[in-house]
């Protein structure tokens, strides 16, 4: 029998190795354990910091007071809902004042309208005076408003007569409006 | 050589006895990592999740406790006498009366003599299968005055509720006629959701309203729309 087997020593070494593994494998799994519940208690007080049930008993709650208040809320919101289409009324509907007034400004004393027609887009004119001139001053107004682009885009120059019985000038014009 | 291994029970026992604490510690670890992927990590989406929907209820409860303290401040008689005169201004439905009544206001006013009128009126009955954003009512109306005095009846009815506007105007010597249209549109179905954050009238529509209100002719005009 070789005398360099030396099983005695072999097994001590081994044994050794054993424990020390041991240990760190009971280290591990302590390690393990205790990182599991703690991540579990946390997740948990989380988890319970959320408040959601109060939360959820808050919305009930509030929600059946918000009911005793329908009525209310219904009118609140028609009338904003009202008030919205009223404004957008009066902002498109067309300003024939404005166009009246802005035709008729300047107007001089000795011109009088024979016909004025007003649409959506063009406004028809025919005016009638024993002077020329003052004709002349208020086709000069309304080519001037016309050029300042604020109520008229283009003024079209139709006719200008005159009737021989009663020496009265006639004038046709057409506006385009803005 | 080959050495045959017989795996009895009692080799088990030896083993299992001598690997015991591995078992153990090694079953420990197992269960953990088990548990951590299996209930930890879902519970952790959920987590998020939660804190998500809580987020959303905070905003929903808040959003309720703003509308309540909105509504509370609010009066119940001065709503309805908001709703009143919108209605008034922008009627439900066709308002025949209103109109006849706007026209006669704007006459006396303004002095103009109103001679023959037609109302273009549509549907009547059923169901109104309008669908423009503003239906109306055309009016045709013939005034026995001047141009001056058919300014002022234009200005009038431009203040008087229900709301018109001039379409087309032909005046010619002492007579003009006049088409007017009558704007009316009907009420929308109000739902109330709870993540509906309502607000107080805007100074721009207390100014609007002011306005209408001065525009209202008269208390005969005063119809509850809630009734």
């Amino acid at each position: 029998m070789s005398e360099s087997i030396n099983l005695v020593a072999n097994k001590k070494n081994e044994s050794s190795r054993d424990k020390k593994s041991l240990k760190y494998f009971r280290f591990i799994a302590i390690v393990f354990l205790l990182s599991v519940f703690l991540f579990a208690i946390s997740l948990f007080i989380f988890k319970t910091s959320l408040g959601e049930a109060a939360l959820k008993k808050q919305e009930e709650t509030l929600s059946g007071n918000m009911s005793s208040l329908s009525d209310k809320t219904v009118k609140l919101l028609l009338t904003q809902e009202r008030l919205r289409n009223i404004s957008d009324v009066l902002k498109n509907r067309s300003d024939v004042n404005k166009i009246l007034d802005s035709v008729m400004k300047d107007m001089p004393p000795s011109v009088s309208i024979n016909s004025l027609s007003i649409g959506k887009k063009k406004v028809t004119l025919i005016v009638a005076s024993y002077s020329l001139y003052d004709i002349n001053v208020l086709l000069d107004n309304l080519q001037k408003m016309s050029e300042d682009k604020k109520t008229f885009k283009r003024l079209i120059f139709d006719t200008l007569s005159i009737d021989d019985k009663s020496g009265k000038y006639s004038l046709g014009v057409s506006i385009d409006l803005l | 050589m080959s050495q045959k291994i017989i795996i009895d029970q009692n080799l088990l026992k030896i083993l299992y006895i001598r690997y015991k604490p591995y078992l153990i510690y090694g079953g420990i670890i197992i269960v953990c990592l088990v548990i951590f992927l299996k209930v930890l990590i879902p519970q952790v989406y959920d987590f998020f999740a939660a804190r998500d929907e809580v987020e959303q209820l905070r905003t929903r409860v808040n959003t309720l406790n703003q509308n309540i303290n909105l509504l509370s401040s609010l009066s119940d008689s001065d709503l309805e006498s908001d709703l009143n005169i919108t209605a008034l201004a922008l009627p439900p439905e066709k308002d025949f009366a209103g109109i006849l009544n706007a026209i006669k206001q704007a006459s006396a006013k303004s002095g103009a003599v109103v001679g023959d009128y037609s109302f273009s009126i549509g549907e009547i009955s059923g169901k109104t299968k309008d669908v423009k954003k503003h239906p109306s009512i055309e009016v045709n109306l013939s005034l026995k005055n001047n141009i001056r005095t058919t300014q002022n009846f234009l200005n009038e009815i431009y203040k008087i509720l229900p709301l018109s506007e001039v379409s087309a105007i032909d005046v010619s010597g002492n007579s003009a006629n006049i088409t007017l249209l009558f704007y009316y549109k009907q009420l929308p179905k109000i739902q109330y959701n709870k993540n509906m954050n309502m607000k107080a009238l805007s100074n721009q529509d207390t100014a609007l309203l002011e306005d209408l209100s001065s525009w209202k002719i008269s208390d005969s005009q005063d119809s509850s729309l809630t009734e």
